[in-house]
Parts: C-alpha cells; sequence; structure tokens
C-alpha cells in the first residue's frame, strides 16, 4: 500500500510544472563584506527573489547576476548571518554588507531526511554547531556533547582511554540497552566513536517522539544525527590543529595504610598481620601513588577544503594517542582517522557526491570494573603490608609457592613483584597484572555514502543514497604464566585472538517536495529505505605457548601435544529491515505550523506475521510573535515567542536478538561418559515466543521557545513524558514448564521531566563580550508496568550471591535492592531491646553490626527484608558555560554536574574481608558502646555489605572545561599569510567536586541493569592541555 | 527539461520494483536454529536427546550459578556447615545449612528448574520418538528412567509438586498446580517399570556406555521409592532383583568405590560423571558457563587461603572451604569404633596437624575442627595443569552398598531380621567391623547408624532423618523445626507464574 502511494506521489508531482518566462535582462555585479572585520565573504547565497535564480560569490566576495528589470529584488544570504533585500535601481555595482545573526532565528537544524528552519520546528531539538566544538579538547564526538544540552546524558564507561560513553536521550528507555540511533551524513552508523571533534559540522539529538518518529522502529531511545563538514564555496583552506596534554589523577585514593589496616583486621578477628609485620612497613605500600600515573596524549587535525560553484571538497586525517594513568602504554589509545566529502554539479538537476570516512583504532585495556580482580580492583584491594617488589630474600609464602613450581613475576629490574600473604581470591598485585597483561584491539572502520539529488522541477528533489557502515575488529592477546594466589594463578601460557567483522549498507531513497500556495507552504517527503546487516566473527584460544614473548604469542608458533589445548568458534548472522516513511509539514504565515509523519517498517528479527509495525506522530507550533495583534512594545521584550507540541510512536530493536522468539534445538550439552571421552547431546534451547515485537516509545512534548531582547537571552523549556512499553525483558515461565522463554515483550517504563535551556549574550559588537549557557535537566524515571508472570526481574550481582539491582513496578529502573539499616548495634541490650520490640526470631547480630529493619514484618530477618536503598537516576542533570572575550583573548569555563544519583560501592566484597577497604572504613568504624551508629565494625555480618550503608551519594559538579585563548591579531596573520591563528591552554576535567569516598563518582557507569555501581572504574583523568590551530 | 522527468520516473520506477521485488528480503536465515520437528527421528537424534538429560543431572555449576542437589540434600542435615568465607559466601547455601531458606533461595530454585529441564527433555524423548529400533527403545526406557529419577528428587524435596508429562501450553501455566505426592509415586512407578522391562543389565553395556541407566538402577531406584512410600514388601522384591542379579558387589573399602578407579565399577549403579580432562584454568574456565568439571569438589576442598597445608603423606588439595565436616559426625565414627571408613571420610584438625598439615584453630568462618574428604579434593582426582579447576569426581548416586542397607532396612520393617542383618553386615564386614546380631529397635539403630556413617556426604542423612522421624530429634537443636523442613520452599518463581500454593510456614 504505502509503495503504491509513493509511486502515486512522484507522479503528482511531475504534473506540476513551473513556468518560466524571461525579457529585458539587465546584469548586476556586487561585493558583498562582513560587518565585522570589512573582510569579503565568498560564498555568500545571491537570489533572485521569487525565482530558484541564484548565484554565488567568489573567493574576493564578488557576483555578478542577471536580472529581469529594474525593480527587480535579491536576496543576499549566508548561513549565520542575517539576510538583506535588496532592490535593483540600476546597473551600477552593489555592495552589500552583511551581519552576524545573532537571533538564531535564521538558523537551519537538521532533522530527519532534511533541514528546517529552527523558528518553525514543532519538535524538540537540541542543535550543537561546528562553531561550538572548536573549542572542545576531547577526542571523541560523543564526550564533546557532555553537558551541552538538556535532557541529554552522555556518561563515561570508563576512564581508559578509548573507552565508550553511554549516551541515554530523555531517560533510560529500557530494561536493556538504550542508546539512541546514530545517523551520520543520512546514513546509519553502528556508533559515532569514529569521529573526531574537527570533522562535525552539526550534530542534532531529536529528543522527542516526534521528530524522532520518522526513523520509526529505530527512532525510540532518540536520534543523534550528524553532518559532516564540507568545503565553503568559493574558499580554498587548509587547517591544522595540535594539540599537546598531560593527563593524572584527580586524587589518591584513601585506603587504610599499614597500621590502620592491621588494627581493623585484628578487631574483625581476621588473620591479617602482626603488630611488628605493620611496624616494619611503616605507612605501607600506597597501591594507588604506585600505580596511578601522569600520562602524555595528544592530538593533530588537518583539513584541506574548499569549493567552486560545480564541486566542493573536503579532505582531512586526525591523529590521537593517549596513554592510560593506570598502566601507561599498556593502555594505550590510538586513532587515525581520514575523510573525503565532496560534492559535485554533475548537471543543473543533479549533484552527486560522497562522504567517506575511514578511521583506525588500537587500544590496550588493563582490567578494570569488576570486583573479581581486576588491576583496579586489586590497586583497591591488596593490603598496605605485601612490597611493590622484594629486594631480599622472598618472605617464606612466596618462597614457598617458588618452591612448588609456581611462577612469580618479576620486574624489569629483575625483582619479584610483591605476592599478599594476606588476600587471597582473584587479585594481584597491580603492578605485576599490569606487567603480564599484553593484548591489544586494532579496529578498522569504513563509514560512507554515495549520493546523488535530482530536481526534476522547481520544488522536487529525489535523493538517493547508499551508505555502508564495515567495522573489522582483531583482537589479539596472551597471558604468561603466574601465581598471585591459589585462586589467581596461571600455569599454561595462554594466547587467544579474535577478529569481529560487521558490515552494515543501507539504500535510502526518497522526494521532498515544497511549495508555496500564498501564505500557505507545504513541504511532503516520501521514502523507501531498505538495510542489511552483517556480522560474522572467528575466535581462537591456546595454551603452552613456547616463549613468554610477544613474537611467539599466536597459534602458527604453538606446539601442543594434547590439541584439546585449542579452541576456535564462529559464526555468521544477518539481520534486514525495510521502511517507508512521509512526511508533511505545513506553515501558514510563520504563524501556525504543523508536522505529521508516519513510518512502517519491517524486521527480519520477528517471526512472519509481526514483522511489521507502524509509528506515527504529529506536532502542531504557533508563533505568537509573528500574530498581527502581537504589538511592537511587546516585541522589544520578547521579540520571538514559539509554543510547541508534539505526540508520537517510535520502535526499539536494539535489544531483539537474531531468533530470539524460535524454539529450537541446541546443540549445547556435552557428557562424559564412562570411557572418560565427551559425547554431545542435544535439547531444545527455549521455549518459542511468536508474539515477540518491537519496544515501543510513545512521548508527549510541551515546549516553547522564547527569545527576550532582541534575542539576547533566549530560553526553551519543554516538559515530556515518554513511556516505554512492552519492554524486552526475559521471558517468565514456571519452572516447571520445563524451559526458559527468551524474551518477551513485558513491562512499562515512563520518563518524565523538564528540560531548561537558557543562554545570555551581551551582543557582538561590544569588544568586552560575554556569553552564559546553561541548561537543567530534571528525570522521573520509574516502572509502571511489569509483567504480573514475573513482577521482579532480578539485575545485576554484586560480589558472591547479592543481586543488588532490581526492576519493579512502582520503583525506579534498576534500582539498589539491599537491606536497610536503622544504626548500629551499640550493645546486647540494645540487640535484645530491638528482637522483643519486634517479635524477631532467628536473628542474632552482635555489637558493631547494622541494625537490619525487618521491611517485611515477618518477625524474620531474612532476603525477602532486602528493598529499595537507592537508585542511580538523578534528580537533575546540569551544565553551564560561560564565555568571555575580550580583543582576542578568549576564555572559557565550562561546568556539567549530576544531582542525586546514587553509586554503590560494588568493588568491597563482603566475602574477602582481608581485602584493603577504603579509609573511611577504618575512621568511620564502631569500636565499642556509643562510639558511632553510622557506619558499622570490621567485625560485621554479611548484610552490612549489602545494605544501604553501601550506597553513596554521587552527585558531582565538574570543570569539565576551563580554556584561556588567544587569537592572532590580524595584522600580524595577515603578514604570515595565514587567515586565523588560535592558541590555548586547557584544564579539563581538572575539578570535580563530590562526597562520594570511591575513586570517581562517574565510575559506576557499566550500563544496563550494572548503572551506578562501582566496581572499581579506571577514574577519568584530568587533563592539562595546550594547543595551537591554524588555518591558512 | 523533459528528459529529466522521464529520467527520474525511470529511476522512481526501477527503485519501487527493486525494492518490492525483494519479497524474501526479511526472510534471513538464522544460522544454527534447528526446529524441533526436525529433530527427534533418528537413532542419533534420539541419543543426543537423552545425553542431554544426563548433562542436566551433571549441570552443578549451571550458568554460572552454584546448585548442586548433592549440597542441597548435604546442607539441612548434621553432617557439615556451610563454610567458606562467612555468612556472605553463597549465601543460598549459608540459609539452607542454618534452616533460613526462603522460597527466594537461588539454590532451591535452581535445583527444581534443573529437575523439570530434564523431566522436560525426557517428555519430549518419551511423546516424540517412535520405539522403531532397539536403540531408540532402549533410549526411551532411559528417559523414563531418567524422568522418574527426577521426580523423585522433586516429590522428597518438595511434596506435592506439579506433574509434567508433556509440552505445557502457556495457558496452562497458572492452572497445572500441584498433584498429590502419591500421584507423582505412581507415575515414577510406572515409568521404572517401564524401564526395568526395557533397560539392558549393566553388564551388557559397552564399558563406555555404562553411565546410562541400567536394569539394575532402575530397579535400585524403584526398591528406594517404595521404601520411602513404606511399601516395604516391594521395596524388599525390588532391591533383592539387584543383589540376585549379581551384577554388582562391594568394592574392598568405601574408598575405593570412590577413587577414580571405583567410577563405573562394581559396586556403581548409577553416577553422574564429569571430566577432568578439560584443561580448564583460571582464564578459560566457563565462569559464566556450565563446566565439564566438577568445580563443587574444589568449593568442598579445606579453605586453601585460611591457609590450609596439607599433612606431609596426604594428598588432600586446599579449596574454597565449604562443606565443612562437623565434628557430631566425627565423633560418630569415633563412638562406633569406625576408623577405617572415618579416614576415608572425614579428618579432624588433630589429624591433620599431626600429619604435619597445618590450618587455623580459629578465625574460620563455620569451621566445627573437620575436613569431608569423602569426595575430597585429591590431586588424583583432577587433571590438567590447574587442578583447582579440573577435578572430574563423579557424583554416586546409587551405590551398592545403599542398596545393602536399603535392604536391610526394607526387610527389618517387612519382618525379616535375618535378612535385615545379612545385608547390613555384609557391609560391615568390608569395614572391618563386627557382624551384628541385634533384633528389634536396636536392630534397626544400627542400620540408622550404619547408613550415617557408609553414606556420610551421599545426600542421604537429612531425607533419612525425615523420613525416620528423627529429624527433630537430630537436627532440632540446628535450627529445624517440625511441620516446616521436612520439606524445601517451592521457589518463589512458581508461586507467581505458576500460582502453585507455598509449603507449609514458608
Amino acid at each position: 500500500m504505502k509503495r503504491s502511494l509513493t509511486l502515486i506521489f512522484f507522479v503528482c508531482c511531475l504534473l506540476i510544472s513551473p513556468l518560466a518566462l524571461l525579457a529585458q535582462e539587465i546584469t548586476v555585479a556586487g561585493k558583498v563584506t562582513d560587518k565585522a572585520d570589512g573582510q569579503p565573504l565568498p560564498g555568500v547565497t545571491v537570489t533572485l527573489q521569487g525565482t530558484t535564480k541564484a548565484t554565488l560569490t567568489d573567493a574576493n566576495g564578488n557576483f555578478r547576476i542577471a536580472v529581469p528589470s529594474v525593480g527587480s529584488k535579491l536576496i543576499i544570504s549566508q548561513l549565520g548571518m542575517a539576510p538583506q533585500t535588496i532592490t535593483i535601481t540600476n546597473s551600477n555595482p552593489v555592495s552589500v554588507v552583511l551581519e552576524a545573526d545573532i537571533t538564531s532565528l535564521g538558523e537551519v537544524v537538521v532533522v530527519g531526511y532534511g533541514t528546517q528552519k529552527k523558528s518553525l520546528v514543532t519538535g524538540a531539538i537540541s542543535s550543537v554547531k561546528a562553531e561550538e566544538l572548536k573549542t572542545v579538547s576531547s577526542s571523541r564526538i560523543d564526550q564533546a556533547l557532555q553537558g551541552r544540552t538538556a535532557g541529554v546524558t552522555v556518561m563515561p564507561k570508563s576512564g581508559a582511554p578509548g573507552s565508550g560513553l553511554s549516551i541515554r536521550v530523555r531517560g533510560t528507555g529500557s530494561s536493556r540497552s538504550a542508546e539512541p540511533l546514530y545517523i551520520v551524513d543520512g546514513v546509519r552508523a553502528g556508533g559515532i566513536e569514529f569521529l573526531d571533534p574537527s570533522e562535525v559540522a552539526s550534530l542534532e539529538i531529536l529528543k522527542d517522539a516526534a521528530s524522532a518518529a520518522i526513523y520509526g522502529a529505530e527512532g525510540a531511545n532518540g536520534v543523534v544525527i550528524i553532518t559532516t563538514k564540507t568545503g565553503k564555496i568559493n574558499t580554498s583552506e587548509v587547517s591544522y590543529s595540535f594539540q599537546y596534554g598531560e593527563q593524572s589523577a584527580r586524587s589518591l585514593p584513601k585506603m587504610m595504610n599499614a597500621s590502620q589496616y592491621q588494627k581493623y583486621m585484628q578487631e574483625g578477628g581476621y588473620s591479617g598481620p602482626t603488630v611488628e609485620e605493620a611496624n616494619a612497613v611503616g605507612e605501607g605500600t600506597n597501591w594507588s601513588k604506585a600505580v596511578l600515573q601522569n600520562a602524555p596524549q595528544q592530538h593533530h587535525t588537518l583539513n584541506f577544503s574548499g569549493a567552486t560553484e560545480k564541486f566542493s571538497y573536503l579532505l582531512g586525517t586526525t591523529y590521537f594517542t593517549q596513554d592510560g594513568i593506570i598502566g601507561g602504554d599498556k593502555s594505550k589509545f590510538d586513532r587515525y582517522t581520514v575523510r573525503l566529502n565532496s560534492d559535485f554539479k554533475a548537471k543543473s538537476w543533479l549533484n552527486v557526491g560522497e562522504r567517506f570516512s575511514y578511521s583506525h583504532f588500537s587500544n590496550m585495556g588493563i582490567s578494570e570494573n569488576t570486583e573479581y580482580g581486576s588491576v583496579v580492583g586489586s590497586m583497591m584491594s591488596l593490603d598496605p603490608i605485601t612490597p611493590l617488589t622484594y629486594s631480599g630474600a622472598l618472605p617464606t609464602h612466596a618462597q614457598t609457592a617458588l618452591n612448588a613450581g609456581r611462577t612469580l613475576l618479576k620486574d624489569a629490574n629483575g625483582n619479584y613483584y610483591g605476592v599478599s600473604k594476606f588476600i587471597q581470591g582473584e587479585y594481584g598485585n597491580p603492578l605485576a597484572m599490569i606487567a603480564k597483561t599484553h593484548g591489544q584491539t586494532a579496529q578498522n572502520k569504513i563509514v560512507g555514502n554515495i549520493f546523488a539529488d535530482i530536481e526534476p522541477l522547481a520544488g522536487l528533489k529525489i535523493t538517493t543514497r547508499f551508505g555502508v557502515d564495515a567495522a573489522f575488529v582483531r583482537n589479539h592477546a596472551w597471558s604468561p604464566k603466574f601465581w598471585f594466589s591459589s585462586e589467581s594463578l596461571n600455569d599454561i601460557t595462554t594466547g587467544s585472538d579474535y577478529q569481529d567483522n560487521y558490515f552494515t549498507w543501507n539504500w535510502e531513497n526518497f522526494a521532498t517536495y515544497t511549495r508555496k500556495f500564498g501564505d500557505h507552504n507545504i513541504t511532503a517527503l516520501a521514502g523507501i529505505a531498505s538495510m542489511k546487516s552483517m556480522y560474522n566473527n572467528l575466535k581462537g584460544s591456546y595454551s603452552g605457548i613456547f616463549k613468554e614473548e610477544d613474537k611467539w604469542a599466536y597459534p602458527d608458533f604453538v606446539q601442543q601435544t594434547d590439541s584439546k589445548l585449542s579452541n576456535f568458534w564462529g559464526q555468521y548472522n544477518t539481520r534486514t529491515l525495510q521502511s517507508y516513511y512521509g512526511r508533511l509539514n505545513y506553515e501558514y504565515k510563520d504563524k501556525y505550523l504543523f508536522a505529521a509523519t508516519l513510518r512502517r517498517d519491517g524486521s527480519s528479527l520477528f517471526a512472519p506475521e509481526n514483522r511489521w509495525g507502524t509509528f506515527p506522530s504529529a506536532s502542531v507550533g504557533w508563533v505568537i510573535s509573528n500574530e498581527d495583534f502581537y504589538g511592537e512594545n511587546a516585541s522589544k521584550i520578547l521579540n520571538y515567542a514559539k509554543l510547541r507540541a508534539s505526540w508520537g510512536q517510535n520502535g526499539s530493536l536494539s535489544n531483539v536478538g537474531i531468533g530470539s522468539w524460535q524454539s529450537s534445538i541446541g546443540l549445547n550439552s556435552r557428557y562424559t561418559d564412562a570411557s572418560g571421552n565427551f559425547i554431545l547431546g542435544a535439547a531444545p534451547t527455549n521455549l518459542p515466543y511468536r508474539d515477540l515485537s518491537w519496544e515501543t516509545s510513545e512521548q508527549l512534548d510541551f515546549g516553547a521557545d522564547l527569545n527576550f531582547f532582541n534575542s539576547r537571552l533566549n530560553l526553551t523549556v519543554d516538559w515530556f513524558k515518554k513511556t516505554t512499553k512492552d519492554l524486552i525483558t526475559n521471558g517468565a515461565s514456571p519452572y516447571f514448564a520445563g524451559n526458559i522463554l527468551n524474551d518477551i515483550n513485558s513491562g512499562n517504563v515512563e520518563n518524565k521531566g523538564w528540560e531548561f535551556e537558557l543562554s545570555y549574550n551581551n551582543g557582538r559588537e561590544k569588544e568586552f563580550r560575554y556569553e552564559i549557557g546553561a541548561n537543567l535537566s530534571t528525570i522521573k524515571n520509574k516502572v509502571t508496568k511489569v509483567n504480573p508472570l514475573a513482577p521482579v526481574i532480578n539485575g545485576a550481582g554484586v560480589g558472591t550471591g547479592w543481586t543488588a539491582t532490581r526492576f519493579e513496578k512502582g520503583l525506579p529502573i534498576w534500582y539498589f535492592y539491599g537491606y536497610k539499616t536503622a544504626g548500629i548495634f551499640q550493645n546486647q541490650a540494645q540487640i535484645d531491646k530491638y528482637k522483643t520490640d519486634n517479635g524477631l526470631t532467628g536473628y542474632s547480630p552482635k555489637p558493631g553490626d547494622p541494625i537490619i529493619v525487618d521491611t517485611n514484618n515477618d518477625k524474620q530477618i531474612s532476603d525477602v527484608d532486602q528493598t529499595y536503598i537507592g537508585d542511580p537516576v538523578p534528580d537533575f542533570t546540569y551544565g553551564v558555560r560561560i564565555n568571555l572575550s575580550y580583543k582576542g583573548f578568549d576564555f572559557l569555563t565550562f561546568i556539567q554536574g549530576s544531582q542525586g544519583n546514587d553509586v554503590l560501592m560494588g568493588f568491597v566484597r563482603n566475602d574477602r574481608r582481608l581485602a584493603n577497604k577504603p579509609e573511611f572504613f577504618y575512621n568511620d568504624r564502631w569500636t565499642g558502646d556509643g562510639s558511632t551508629n553510622t557506619f558499622f565494625g570490621p567485625k560485621a555480618d554479611a548484610k552490612a555489605f549489602n545494605s544501604d550503608l553501601m550506597v553513596f551519594d554521587g552527585s558531582f559538579a565538574r570543570i569539565r572545561q576551563m580554556q584561556l585563548g588567544y587569537t592572532l591579531p590580524n595584522s600580524l596573520t595577515n603578514k604570515l599569510k595565514i587567515k586565523n591563528a588560535r592558541i590555548y591552554i586547557s584544564l579539563d576535567d581538572f575539578f570535580t567536586f563530590t562526597d562520594y569516598p570511591g575513586l570517581d563518582p562517574e565510575g559506576g557507569n557499566g550500563g544496563g541493569n550494572s548503572l551506578g555501581i562501582d566496581r572499581g572504574a579506571y577514574p577519568v583523568s584530568r587533563k592539562a592541555l595546550a594547543g595551537i590551530s591554524f588555518t591558512f | 527539461m523533459k528528459t529529466k522527468m522521464i529520467k527520474s520516473i525511470i529511476y522512481a520506477i526501477a527503485v519501487v520494483t527493486c525494492v518490492s521485488g525483494c519479497k524474501k528480503f526479511l526472510d534471513q536465515p538464522v544460522p544454527g536454529k534447528l526446529s524441533e520437528e526436525e529433530f527427534y527421528k533418528t537413532d542419533d537424534d534420539a541419543n543426543q536427546a537423552v545425553i542431554a538429560v544426563y548433562d542436566i543431572l551433571q549441570s552443578d555449576y549451571w550458568n554460572g550459578g552454584w546448585n548442586s542437589m548433592l549440597m542441597l540434600k548435604i546442607m539441612p542435615s548434621d553432617e557439615s556447615n556451610a563454610g567458606g568465607a562467612n555468612d556472605g559466601d553463597q549465601p543460598g547455601y549459608q540459609d539452607l545449612d542454618k534452616y533460613r531458606a526462603t522460597a527466594q533461595n537461588d539454590k532451591v530454585s535452581m535445583t527444581w528448574q534443573k529437575c523439570y529441564i530434564g523431566i522436560y527433555r525426557a517428555n519430549k524423548i518419551i511423546n516424540k520418538i517412535l520405539p522403531e529400533s532397539d536403540a531408540r527403545k532402549r533410549i526411551l526406557a532411559e528417559a523414563k528412567f531418567l524422568r522418574a529419577y527426577n521426580y523423585f528428587d522433586l516429590v522428597t524435596l518438595w511434596g506435592d509438586v506439579p506433574l509434567v508429562t508433556d509440552d505445557l501450553d502457556p495457558t496452562k501455566y497458572a492452572s497445572t498446580g500441584r498433584t498429590a505426592k502419591a500421584e507423582v509415586y505412581k507415575k515414577i512407578e510406572s515409568d521404572l517399570k517401564e524401564a526395568i522391562d526395557a533397560l539392558p543389565l549393566k553388564s551388557a553395556y559397552s564399558a563406555g556406555d555404562k553411565f546410562r541407566a541400567s536394569k539394575g538402577a532402575a530397579q535400585a531406584l524403584l526398591g528406594r521409592v517404595y521404601l520411602y512410600e513404606k511399601n516395604w514388601a516391594e521395596a524388599v522384591k525390588y532391591l533383592n532383583l539387584v543383589i540376585d542379579s549379581k551384577e554388582y558387589d562391594l568394592e574392598a573399602t568405601t574408598a575405593m568405590a570412590f577413587t577414580k578407579k571405583g567410577e563405573f565399577g562394581k559396586e556403581s549403579l548409577f553416577e553422574i560423571s564429569y571430566s577432568n580432562t578439560s584443561a580448564y584454568d583460571y582464564g578459560n574456565f566457563p565462569w559464566s558457563g556450565t563446566p565439564e568439571s566438577n568445580i563443587h569438589v574444589q568449593l568442598w576442598g579445606p579453605r586453601a587461603d585460611a591457609p590450609y597445608v596439607k599433612a606431609t603423606a596426604d594428598s588432600l588439595l586446599g579449596g574454597w572451604g565449604m562443606n565443612l565436616a562437623k565434628r557430631k559426625l566425627f565423633n560418630a565414627f569415633v563412638a562406633a569404633g569406625d576408623e577405617v571408613r572415618r579416614k576415608n571420610t572425614i579428618m579432624s584438625i588433630e589429624e591433620l596437624k599431626a600429619g604435619g598439615g597445618s590450618f587455623p584453630e580459629t578465625g574460620i568462618y563455620d569451621f566445627d575442627g573437620c575436613f569431608q574428604r569423602k569426595y575430597g579434593a585429591y590431586a588424583s582426582q583432577s587433571g590438567g595443569t590447574v587442578a583447582e579447576v579440573n577435578y572430574g569426581t563423579n557424583w554416586r548416586f546409587i551405590r551398592y552398598a545403599d542398596v545393602l542397607l536399603m535392604s536391610a532396612e526394607a526387610n527389618y520393617r517387612a519382618g525379616d531380621e535375618a535378612g535385615s542383618r545379612r545385608e547390613l553386615n555384609k557391609v560391615r564386614v568390608r569395614s572391618k567391623l563386627g557382624e551384628v546380631s541385634a533384633s528389634g529397635d536396636a536392630l534397626f539403630q544400627a542400620i540408622v547408624k550404619e547408613r550415617q556413617l557408609e553414606l556420610a556426604f551421599e545426600g542421604f542423612r537429612y531425607l533419612d532423618l525425615v523420613r525416620w522421624d528423627l529429624a527433630v530429634q537430630e537436627l532440632g537443636p540446628l535450627g529445624f523445626i517440625k511441620g516446616k523442613h521436612e520439606l524445601l520452599p517451592i521457589p518463589n518463581n512458581e508461586v507467581v507464574t505458576g500460582k502453585l500454593p507455598q509449603n507449609p510456614m514458608y
């Protein structure tokens, strides 16, 4: 049906032919200059009013155009400048001075499959332009988004070099992945980590459903649209920038020192060090100090760009390299990118071009963010008695291990690394763990598209665009023999390799028709899209590497007597998506605005009868300030006012597994027969669920865009309510049904909140200019519906045996679940009274234990008393930016923060009591009757570690950037034959204000059901940077 | 103007036809998926299907979770404490040990679930495979044995349970309900009788196939079923069939039955087998999967980081210190003058020290001065370079000594005291203990004692005490509450999704 509609639409469009008659031409010449500096403006569009006839100014700002007669009007316009209309009175040359448009009302924003004037947009779209990205000193475009706009939360998954960020648009709308859809130059991309900020011309975030609905089945978590730079007409530019930085740790986490550790363990009754052992080492080893180091980073970008009327090009390359503050070059990240963007005007009615990007990343990673013995976790857990290395004779426990044939690691000087006598488990000497880490992931990525824009008649544009996103990921790692404890060892040298290949193609065909009927403006869009994503991988592992050296650590050189020591895996899969979409925009006198979209998607991921889904949206806007009744006086204060409302539905496919609705026989059983040989078994893997469908997000948005005092003060306010329905969760069936249900649709999550964006500037004509921008978003997140068969979904485990997050109706998504405490028991009498008062049986705490609340009043303290003890969703997040400039100097400061989010300290494990702990465990501990009622003693029972006492306020404010720059004056640059040169120094992520006593308040962003759990994450480094950029 | 319009129209038509022509575009193959309709046809299919039933019985570390049916049965007994690092180490086991388990207990839930997965897989075989070949006839009988085996665990631990014998339609989830114990028993009996008819003798199996259910195993299990049902005559009948078959005999010592050599040996009727050949190390061990080695043996070794130092001449390696034996059991051996068997079942810290080993006297959670060593973390049971994660120790689930003791008990109950003493004394003599000549209640007490000592750590003690009505007497001081702890709680998931009524007092 949709297909034939599209066809009819095309045909109709072709029937409407424009009429153009020309007579009595005169040719007008002119020059356009910039009011700010008097320099000529190249690439300015000069249009004959009422026609499509237009020309552009050349490199010197000159233009020539033929006009029909005296009295014709020319419109002179350029993006970012206030347009001017001049009337031709004679054939003399004209001179036009354009002024920067500070109202931002003329600004154009990119919407799905097109652009729109910001003043006429009816949805909630945040836009970031290249101009604002110029001062960004991070290497990743997603990082540059942090704190920049309301409603968009960007959280680092880790502070390690090259690690990703998770972006949430208007809260977490899924119990699983809730990443937005990324559209780069009109083509969907698997991620945006390959983009350097210097490549980006503009970045738009479609926040409300009405804006995102044109992306239908994949727009439910918001859409991030990125447009890369192209050459500017009639220019030819070379720009280069260089930045060097030194990273350091924000602060060293305060752990117990030797005597504190000794005392704490003694008081707890654990077999820790003796007083003599502690005294012998003084303060003891400060592991953080030994591990955390300063690390360099540098960043280069080089762009060649330019354009004529027929051809435009941009050739760019960037290089970024960063060592880690943990592990140095063992956690190094390298990236280089190459971009080629070009456009050709092949015919008057045909534009063709391509956007091509190649990037290469390589990443060495050290282990982190797991409580099971990562480098970071070990740094936070190893006792202060153990030395970094042994210089003399080995202590008994280390010598015993050595005698038993275990491999103790040595440092570069040939000294054995210290081995803990006290801490067992998965931990190890973090320096030794870094030393034994050998691994690298390299990725080659190509993202690009070729396109053609056809304009068969005025107002109609047909676009066809074929894009690919291909990523080839190669990992290689090996581990030498080592021994840290009986639970952390490797007796045979092992290695592994994998290759993951991702390839997606995407073919878009759409037509846009724009027409004005008197005061009525109509734009109609219709299109078809197809997408195919393919994935394949190969993975292998092997043991018994001949020599413990990089050059031997490949499977080709492994000799094995036992073939079971090597393993080999691999698979492929494919998914497809077919889509039809359309949009209608209607405007009346720039006052009344209306837009509606409809998209229909079919996905290969579902059962044949459930493949298709339809996603509608509608939005309206009213520009009050354009009304006739709106008075001149009112305009002086509030010069622009628009009210908006929108509603829409989107889908999300990101949590649907291939074939997950199907039942099938899995060859996944292996059993040992009586001769010790493996034999294979097969059984159905899961129960079928044919009804599986998309997650659907429905959103209502009300907003207002208000500009005061000739747009000096701008305010945008939005209220939204986003309900994600039919969340894909693990199926719930009784166990007696005999098998599991993979995924079913059940449960709704609601996110609602307010967003404010406010900015003020004192005008561009001043010598001392300032601009203040602030944004604030509130989020209320709540699970509003669950599957009655599974009212509770268990989330992330922390340590052994604690399910610390849950998904449950009426509570925030993946809230923290544990014991609620009401102080600390001071003495036996209090315990007895507590038990009597509450009628408790079978509960026998001791003084120093936390008072566990019998939340379900069943007269017992048991695992079912666990309850809500906090949640990771902030009450509000905010960003503040201040820009100052005076003559050539500019100063920028940018603060970002989050308020009211909880962090669960997950790296302290109850079952590893001998592990070292943050110093406050010692300082704040209960030491006897009346000592404290806030924190437990060293002997505390297991529940203390699974209680609200491990949940902390994770609110923070971080000064993301303080940058001072100086732009060389024209007098100097002209002499040097360069257009523009700027030098700057910057402190990034340098100051952080938080009460969280762990390593980093942003440390716990494992995402999904682990959000807000700090398992010992790599901290975000602070950076001191200096850079230079110039264009000539 | 005309030409570009024509070109555009041609283009538009080309796009539309191309896209709509690809009707199959949304039909993408899913690699590695075989539908149920294409399976359960050949002998090979049938064999793979039944292996998957054995396999789930072996999955004690299932999808990264600790959930051993054997551990589940031991914890509520008076044989051992949960142990481990502290009360928060595997709280599911801790709570079972200390009679605090609730319907949320993960071990209770997962063992129940695994029983029903076994039943579901067996149901598929029984309902879908046609007895068209000898192999398939035997596999059908194996499936019936395995279904009965799982139902017997369910009915003894949870009482009335849903009796599911075919695929369950989602509309039946809430209405299936719990079936009365007697009816479940009836199904177990008929399954076992059919299995007995079709299963071969153990001796008829090839060496590699001796892991499969045999006629003797089915008879022994049916004898056990009747014993639990207090149907003495039938119990005697089936247990005697096993004894009279001469297919089985006692090993020279109990310890011998638990060595590598004793696996699938003459004393073994049914065991669950593990592998020590997977060459796991700490890196490649499937921590979130299901390993082929028996990781519970490592879990049960004396806590290495206590630290435990083994006795000079011993080969019991350190482990993770759970299932810590109770002094009460040690004392029971001592009181019975039972030295040979004790040394291979339980060890005290005094013995460890005397042998040149060491272990902290205090400060170790749940430590009662003793270590279990029946399923000991012996180097000889492991393989590969990392002993800790490569134990191949099999669980002995039906053992001839147990058959003899069950027969002794059934004969006693049925009034044949001579027959009872005859079977009992076979077991005693093997362990160099004097023959029992007692009668009446003293004879019964001798059987009770013999089962406690011979079958320690084999998962019988708790169930025996419950069916003998001795649980309050023996387990009361540990927290056993009459009327509650005879059964485990019905897992919360079943209460919510299946609307099953909960067991009393939970």
